[in-house]
């Protein structure tokens, strides 16, 4: 009978279990869809760098299940305390504790399973979106299909039985805990708040934020790009972490009260429009639900810190294939082979463009000589490499560049940026080139370089009268295709073109020059592996970490919503029009919604800037770190936003049934 | 007979220096088929004292002894048989599951206990027609009117036959007519069906309908006066000029 009794009031709060299934179907579904990648042979298959990635992601999973831990657990306390006069009348009516409890554990298990069998096909269905964004990411010339395996459904089974051990131990001691007194009036309590005094809170307030400042400059100091071959840098980002957290809650629990501290004593703010309305609702919310927020902003923290590093560890790899591989196949030889390149090339593909150049010698080489390895190279290899503009302009139309252009007594250097800074280099303003053509420099530009421009750090472009008598050294055959390129063509080049590619040298010794070749499509499929790893792991945590955050405030705000219902009723019977109403619910939900998220984008800002201290050497400026982190910015609103807007509609239809 | 006997009961809140002693030290008894009110300001300690007898808080010291059974030396697991079985309530704020119809609230506890379904519904059928809410057994518990709710948890307390039922502040969320029909209502379960009643109320219209008013203030006993053969409208003078001397509570009947 109690039973049926528990169905019936299942489902009567069915909107409250909804929330509830909704959360665990969401969780459980990613825990399997991450499973399934992560287990996936055609997934291995695609490098041998991916064993890592399994090892990673059983790591990631454990941090996960702790996260999904904590939001299973919050909402099978939220069902437990809308429930709680429910049980409380059992209670009186003389139904054993025991029993009523053994009720709701089993009745949270059943929901979990129901949940648990949902999330299968749900997960299935993620695991194939993600394995189009793996496909997509690395740019994968054909689909992976994610078949389901056994090992991911044991695992699946192993994480489920281990959360809801975990939950019901907890939901088992909340209701050993409260008497029949408790739970007829829990619905009516306010959450206890943390601490009494508003002096302590101010106090917490600035600690809290000096622990962030000192965590924010730890990390900065410590994170340069020599710090790759340092270990102790574990240690310190353990403790930034550390450090962080506790700035995170101690904010959190604090700010409301400081925030009102700061408005009460001056009367121009506090009267001044609605101001005074709405600091009283934040700092009640803080007060009561400090650690909840901490938490909330915690996960935030984490989430956009992820995507921003997913999306710099792209923006690291986009640019290297670029820098890398601008076109899709790039071969360097004497001029006369280049043509049976090509022609290997239009066996298998259709050729959308391509282009010959020549690369001139300058033997005066005063470029070469403010470089250390000057001393080293031989004296055929002694000369500054010399394009012609029109070759030069060529080239960037044929990536889609702007071109450039010199007068006839000018010359420009392109330059790898790691050199842009390098005083000697900069202090040579005017060449004489070995053909007695005196040229100044126009500008020195580190855009659009690419090393296999003349395959060195630096070329100088020069006008095309200017290099006239100058000896070539080597012509460069640049191609674009129709199809994508892969690992194939540059096989076949090898072998078909064997006698251009290997030479004997003095020792008699066969050497191989194959690396005068450069296939786009294996470039990618070797760096991918890194990116795919990093990028995945991060877009991944995000979304569990976004997921979280908004169903916990999604959850805490419909719970209010059943407590404002009367205080609307009351504004309605007074006169206060819907729309008000509801511009009002807009308001109180912004600052639930908004609350939360301030900090965790000014910490994440003043992260992402140090930690592009290490990536600025792998990317296309030392800025374009900015538009990322907006863009992540943007992407992670947009998800929040949502679960704004659904929140919303959810809760002005509580406050209007009767 | 006695069916409670308080002796020396304390409850106290708060730890340290911050103690509230909502119940200090009350002992009194009450005979089977007695109609018993205690009265007192707010925070005099009656809520507390009724939570204390039925056994949904836990007395700091003292002894409750209900039916001859000392409640306090009761294991939390037999508490809940004990209720069911010697116990029922009346709230002021019903404590109805709207997720059930008035009928299935009031068989409820039968429901729980596993009762034979003809037994069950002769039961029902015969305490909704004393109390005359036969016609809405059907309802839902948010289709009725105040009055009828509590009349409604009225026969849920009854349905058991329990030693004695334990109100708290029956008539608080009901308007005058409604609290008039459900005294009444509970004059008549006194007096008919016998049944032993212990009513909190800060209501002197409320305290006039039964035999014998407890006065509490600081959670002491104050004053103790019995009706006897007084009219209802005297035993009512009688309450409030106590009240006054308590200082509370307006004249009004």
């Amino acid at each position: 009978m109690l039973g049926k009794l528990a169905v019936r009031n299942v489902k009567r709060s069915s909107r409250d279990y909804v929330i509830y299934l909704i959360t665990i179907i969401i969780s459980f579904s990613l825990i399997f869809a991450l499973n399934l990648i992560s287990t996936s042979e055609e997934v291995m298959k695609l490098s041998q760098g991916l064993e890592t990635f399994q090892y990673v992601m059983y790591g990631i999973n454990a941090i996960v299940l702790g996260v999904i831990c904590f939001l299973i657990n919050y909402t099978t306390k939220f069902i437990f305390e809308k429930r709680s006069k429910e049980f409380g009348i059992y209670a009186l009516l003389g139904i054993k504790k025991r029993k009523i409890n053994k009720m709701f554990l089993l009745e949270s298990l059943l929901l979990g399973l129901v949940a648990l069998l949902v999330s299968m096909p749900i997960g299935f269905a993620i695991s194939q979106f993600l394995s189009i964004f793996i496909v997509k990411l690395l740019e994968l010339p054909q689909a992976i299909f994610i078949e389901p395996n056994l090992k991911s459904f044991v695992l699946l089974f192993i994480y489920f039985a281990l959360i809801y051990l975990l939950v019901l131990c907890r939901a088992n001691r909340r209701m050993k805990k409260s008497s029949i007194h408790d739970l007829l009036n829990l619905e009516k309590q306010n959450e206890k708040k943390i601490t009494k005094s508003k002096k302590h809170r101010n106090i917490i307030f600035l600690l809290s934020i000096t622990l962030g400042i000192i965590a924010l400059f730890l990390w900065n100091l410590k994170l340069k790009p020599e710090v790759l071959q340092d270990s102790s840098i574990m240690n310190t980002v353990l403790i930034c972490f550390v450090l962080l957290i506790i700035s995170i809650y101690g904010v959190m629990i604090s700010v409301g009260d400081f925030i009102l501290s700061v408005v009460l004593k001056n009367k121009k703010i506090k009267y001044s429009k609605d101001n005074l309305f709405i600091v009283r609702t934040f700092s009640a919310k803080a007060k009561t639900l400090g650690f909840v927020f901490g938490t909330l902003s915690m996960l935030i923290t984490l989430s956009i810190l992820f995507l921003n590093i997913s999306s710099l560890n792209k923006g690291a790899y986009d640019y290297k294939i670029e820098l890398d591989s601008p076109y899709d196949v790039s071969v360097s030889d004497k001029k006369e082979n280049l043509n049976d390149y090509l022609k290997v090339i239009k066996e298998d593909y259709t050729i959308k463009n391509d282009f010959i150049y020549d690369v001139y010698q300058d033997r005066n080489a005063k470029y070469l000589k403010v470089f250390p390895v000057y001393e080293y190279k031989s004296d055929e290899k002694k000369y500054d490499a010399v394009i012609k503009l029109s070759d030069y302009n060529k080239l960037l139309e044929l990536r889609g560049k702007d071109k450039i252009t010199l007068k006839n007594n000018e010359y420009s250097v392109v330059v790898y940026f790691k050199h842009k800074n390098d005083e000697n280099f900069n202090k040579i303003n005017k060449i004489t080139l070995s053909n007695g053509v005196e040229l100044e420099r126009k500008e020195i530009m580190t855009k659009n370089f690419f090393p296999r421009l003349s395959n060195t750090d630096y070329t100088i472009i020069a006008p095309d009268e200017a290099v006239r008598n100058l000896e070539t050294n080597e012509s460069n055959l640049v191609v674009n295709t129709v199809e994508k390129t892969n690992t194939a063509l540059r096989e076949k080049m090898k072998t078909e073109l064997k006698d251009y590619l290997t030479y004997i040298d003095e020792d008699g010794s066969i050497v191989n020059t194959s690396y005068n070749i450069m296939v786009k499509g294996e470039l990618i499929e070797e760096t991918n592996t890194m990116t795919m790893i990093i990028s995945t792991i991060c877009i991944y945590m995000a979304f569990i970490f976004i997921t979280s955050a908004g169903t916990i405030i999604s959850i805490q705000s419909l719970s209010d919503s059943n407590k404002y219902k009367y205080r609307y009723k009351v504004l309605s019977n007074l006169g206060v029009r819907d729309e008000d109403i509801f511009k009002i619910v807009r308001h109180q939900l912004l600052i639930l919604f908004g609350m939360p998220i301030i900090y965790p984008i000014i910490l994440n800002f003043c992260l992402i800037t140090s930690i592009n201290n290490i990536y600025k050497i792998m990317l296309d400026s030392n800025t374009v770190y900015l538009s990322y982190f907006i863009g992540t910015l943007v992407e992670f609103l947009v998800i929040y936003a949502i679960y704004y807007i659904a929140t919303y509609f959810s809760f002005k239809r509580n406050i209007k049934e009767v | 007979m006695e069916v409670l006997k308080l002796q020396n009961l304390k409850k106290y809140y708060g730890i340290n220096t911050n103690i509230t002693k909502a119940v200090d030290g009350i002992s009194f008894n009450i005979d089977e088929g007695e109609f018993v009110a205690i009265m007192g300001a707010s925070g005099s300690g009656k809520t507390t004292l009724l939570n204390c007898i039925s056994t949904i808080d836990v007395p700091t010291s003292g002894f409750i002894t209900i039916g001859g059974i000392e409640i306090t030396k009761i294991k939390e697991d037999e508490l809940a048989d004990f209720r069911k079985d010697n116990l029922g309530f009346i709230f002021q704020d019903f404590n109805l599951l709207d997720t059930m119809t008035i009928e299935e609230n009031i068989a409820l506890s039968l429901i729980v206990n596993k009762e034979n379904i003809n037994i069950i519904d002769k039961k029902v059928e015969s305490i909704a027609t004393k109390l005359g809410i036969s016609d809405i057994l059907k309802k839902f518990p948010y289709e009725v009117s105040g009055g009828q709710k509590q009349r409604c948890a009225c026969a849920r307390a009854l349905i058991n036959n329990p030693k004695m039922i334990l109100a708290d502040e029956p008539t608080g969320a009901l308007d005058s007519k409604s609290s008039r029909m459900l005294l009444e209502t509970m004059k008549e379960m006194n007096e008919e069906l016998k049944a032993t009643i212990l009513m909190v109320t800060h209501d002197s219209f409320s305290a006039s309908f039964c035999e014998k008013v407890l006065f509490l203030k600081d959670g002491k006993i104050f004053n103790e006066i019995v009706k006897g053969e007084k009219t209802r409208k005297e035993f009512f003078n009688e309450i409030m000029d106590m009240l006054t001397l308590l200082g509370g509570d307006e004249r009004q009947c």
